[in-house]
């Protein structure tokens, strides 16, 4: 099957640069799948919702589906805000959850009441798909508490500067801890796509949040205590703090990457070729753009360079929408939308050329939605074992000139490496002159293996004509790379197009790229290391959610509940 | 205890880089281990047995001349040596309808059923033998990925740790005269629908083979990493 992707693009957008601006489409996993459940009639309720006055117990919502019921359970308990931390290392969590395939019998609840409070040192069954935890917002839990139980509304702004009750800190599925396997999950249950149970379980979880906050206000005062207002509610997400574990799955899974990245390409090209501009919907996507602009002047970051970038995009958003305001007054029905996309490219900073592109997909719901649909491949990489070696060299040539371009011997090139932290197992940044461990390297720097390989290859002539099963049999340390270089010759976007073991490596790009397709928003940097953001920011809650709402979240801002 | 697929390969996968497989020969042990383990075929208890044989004494470089139909593998394990072999053949596959090599002095066999259901994407059918007793030997059959495990009683040459793979472009007949074990993709959804329960003290072994790899968090690191310096709020 060709792999390649048509873009007229001149740019990588597989740069760590332009993966740091990417935002969320309608391609992204939380909008596929609330989509999924308008499309599919899922209902949730809330079957058991035993908690304390003070919001301590079990909760546990049912997911119905035509095929089957998923439930989500939840467990909170007192933490004290000494031992509240986003970091891994933390060992208890305000609240903790799994998503379980099934409705819950006594047997398997008293299973999960021992094991999920212990997250990563608990078990978990083939029958969890999802574990999570996470932890209240200091900042907003109690003073909606209070608010809410002297009978009075948040103001939206305080929820704005915040965006969440809760914080999830990790989201764990597919295989972790005895968790379902995602070829099991894929295979046997309704989440065939990449990350739709776990987006799910955050959805539900948000629902959690708010059903919290609401049953402790009551408790506090019975008499006087409301319900949040809708709008006010609808403008929560749920939040997530997010470290360095996203960045190496974007190098183990350069398959699923590229089918990410291909997904959204089409679609785009799909639209730039085939669509001319009408009145109508050169109209809405002024709206949009002007609710993305309106967004970035709403959203809230302490980091500088973010601050800056979202400065530089609501400047260079301003820019296209005075350009598609002139070019609708001059009413020309010709153009396509690639004069748009070409405007953007010579004008916008990154991120505003995403924004451009993600809100031209919201016009194209026939387009995209199907494409949002096949986001999954699998991870197998296959040697071509009679490629010969001339020929692999070629491709390395053309597939890989960013990375033989470098010189590894520089500190500065081979400055950072990365392991596996003893402490939680999970990955962690070194620096290779100043920190132990660069033996125990993870093989995560391509750009320097692409390179040790093609200077051993181009300094061993006498081996060109051999095929590469035969080249292997003397040189077996080269079976991982050779197998990745052949396997992603037509993966045009399945690499990351930059030495990611460099001095100036800002690993929060990744992070942010991953995010993009989870559909996360708000991004708020806390270091070049880690990031807090929101889910669903925006999204109907499920009493609320409707064919009519379902798509209408995107960029969201307090304004956006007026209507 | 039970574990995922997930994690009992990635756990064979730190083992095996633990003891020194290089990048890419660390992955293809490990997929032979946590493939054999899916199948309930002790894919972690045989990397236990031989963990003397493995560890920081990997070597997977083989010696075979062009019409080589014979390879004395001296009992090294399959584990480093199986998947240049497999590789090798099947590229010389390109050329012919059929390949039919043998190797003796092969310890454990059984290492490479994975290599060959793996193969299967690319190789109509493919045939592993080896010896049982003097009048039995086994066979397995895989084809379409699908594999068929049984004993043949019919008079055979074999002698111990001598084995036989076929590879070939066309179909061929099983000569299994009664099938002990079939793999299929469904017998494989059934396992994982199950957790894995490897032998548990051969599972202690390799998890602390594993735990090599893992290097102590710098107070650098965990100053920037996820919730440093802000973590409540």
């Amino acid at each position: 099957m060709l792999q390649k992707i048509y873009t007229n693009k001149k740019f990588s957008p597989m740069t760590l640069d332009r993966m740091g601006s990417r935002y969320p489409s309608r391609l992204s996993f939380s909008r596929s799948m609330l989509r999924a459940m308008i499309k599919g009639n899922w209902s949730i309720t809330r079957s058991i919702f035993d908690l304390d006055k003070d919001g301590y117990g079990t909760a546990i919502y049912e997911i119905k589906t035509a095929k089957e019921i998923y439930s989500l359970v939840c467990f909170s308990q007192y933490l004290s805000d000494e031992e509240r931390s986003d970091r891994v290392i933390a060992e208890k969590w305000d609240t903790v959850y799994a998503l379980h395939i099934g409705q819950l019998n006594k047997k398997d609840l008293n299973r999960l009441k021992k094991n999920i409070p212990l997250q990563e040192t608990g078990r978990n069954s083939p029958k969890e798909l999802v574990l999570s935890r996470a932890n209240k917002s200091v900042r907003l839990f109690k003073k909606v508490v209070d608010c809410l139980s002297k009978g009075l509304q948040p103001n939206i702004k305080e929820i704005n500067d915040v965006g969440y009750l809760l914080r999830t800190t990790a989201v764990y599925g597919s295989g972790k801890f005895g968790l379902s396997d995602f070829i099991r999950t894929k295979s046997e249950t309704l989440f065939d796509q990449p990350f739709r149970a776990e987006m799910l379980a955050v959805y539900v979880i948000r629902e959690f949040s708010v059903d919290l906050v609401e049953h402790v206000a009551h408790h506090v005062n019975p008499l006087k205590a409301v319900k949040l207002h809708k709008n006010i509610k609808q403008h929560l997400g749920i939040g997530n703090s997010t470290g360095l574990g996203m960045a190496p799955f974007i190098i183990k899974h350069p398959k699923l990457i590229h089918k990410w990245m291909s997904q959204f390409y089409l679609t785009l090209n799909k639209i730039q070729n085939s669509h001319s501009i009408d009145n109508e919907k050169l109209t809405q996507f002024i709206q949009l753009l002007e609710k993305a602009r309106q967004y970035l002047n709403e959203v809230l970051t302490t980091d500088e360079f973010q601050l800056k970038k979202n400065k530089e995009s609501s400047i260079d958003l301003k820019k296209i929408i005075h350009y598609s305001k002139e070019l609708k007054m001059n009413n020309d029905n010709k153009i396509m939308w690639s004069k748009i996309l070409e405007y953007a490219d010579k004008n916008l900073n990154f991120d505003a050329q995403e924004i451009v592109n993600v809100q031209l997909i919201e016009l194209y719901p026939f387009i995209a939605d199907p494409l949002a649909e096949d986001m999954s491949d699998s991870d197998d990489m296959h040697i071509q074992i009679s490629q010969n070696i001339s020929s692999l060299i070629s491709y390395i040539k053309k597939n890989y000139s960013w990375a033989i371009k470098i010189d590894f011997s520089k500190k500065e090139n081979s400055y950072l490496f990365w392991y596996i932290s003893e402490e939680k197992l999970e990955p962690r940044l070194g620096e290779r002159y100043n920190e132990n461990g660069a033996e125990l390297e993870q093989p995560l720097g391509i750009g320097k293996m692409v390179k040790e390989l093609y200077v051993f290859l181009i300094n061993h002539s006498e081996i060109n004509d051999y095929s590469v099963a035969k080249f292997l049999l003397k040189y077996p340390e080269y079976r991982g790379i050779i197998r990745r270089i052949q396997t992603l010759s037509n993966y045009d976007h399945g690499e990351v197009n930059d030495n990611i073991l460099a001095k100036n490596t800002m690993p929060i790009n990744m992070l942010r790229f991953k995010l993009s397709f989870f559909g996360a928003s708000r991004y708020d940097p806390k270091s070049d290391r880690w990031l807090r953001v929101s889910f669903f920011a925006g999204a109907p809650f499920y009493d609320n959610l409707s064919h009519k709402n379902v798509e209408s979240w995107g960029f969201t801002t307090m304004n956006s509940y007026h209507s | 205890m039970g574990y995922s697929f997930y994690e009992v390969y990635t756990t064979a996968l730190r083992a095996f880089s633990g003891m020194g497989f290089p990048h890419g020969a660390d992955e293809d042990a490990a997929f032979i281990i946590a493939w054999l383990e899916l199948n309930n075929l002790e894919g972690i208890k045989r990397l236990s047995d031989s963990i003397t044989m493995l560890d920081n004494q990997f070597n997977g470089i083989l010696n075979i001349k062009d019409n080589d139909q014979e390879i004395d593998l001296n009992h090294q394990s399959i584990l480093m040596k199986g998947p240049g072999i497999i590789d090798y053949f099947s590229s010389l596959l390109e050329n012919r309808e059929k390949i039919i090599f043998t190797l003796v002095n092969c310890s454990d066999p059984f290492l490479f059923l994975p290599l060959l259901y793996k193969s299967a994407s690319q190789i109509l059918f493919s045939q592993l033998i080896f010896y049982h007793s003097e009048n039995e030997i086994i066979i397995h059959h895989i084809a379409n990925k699908k594999i068929l495990i049984g004993k043949s009683n019919k008079k055979h040459s074999f002698t111990q740790n001598q084995v036989e793979i076929i590879l070939s472009n066309q179909k061929n007949i099983s000569l299994i005269d009664n099938v002990e074990k079939k793999i299929t993709n469904q017998s494989i959804q059934k396992n994982l629908a199950i957790s894995l329960e490897p032998n548990k003290l051969a599972w202690n072994k390799i998890t602390k083979i594993a735990n090599r790899i893992f290097v102590p968090e710098s107070e650098e690191s965990r100053n920037r990493g996820a919730g440093g310096g802000d973590d409540n709020d």
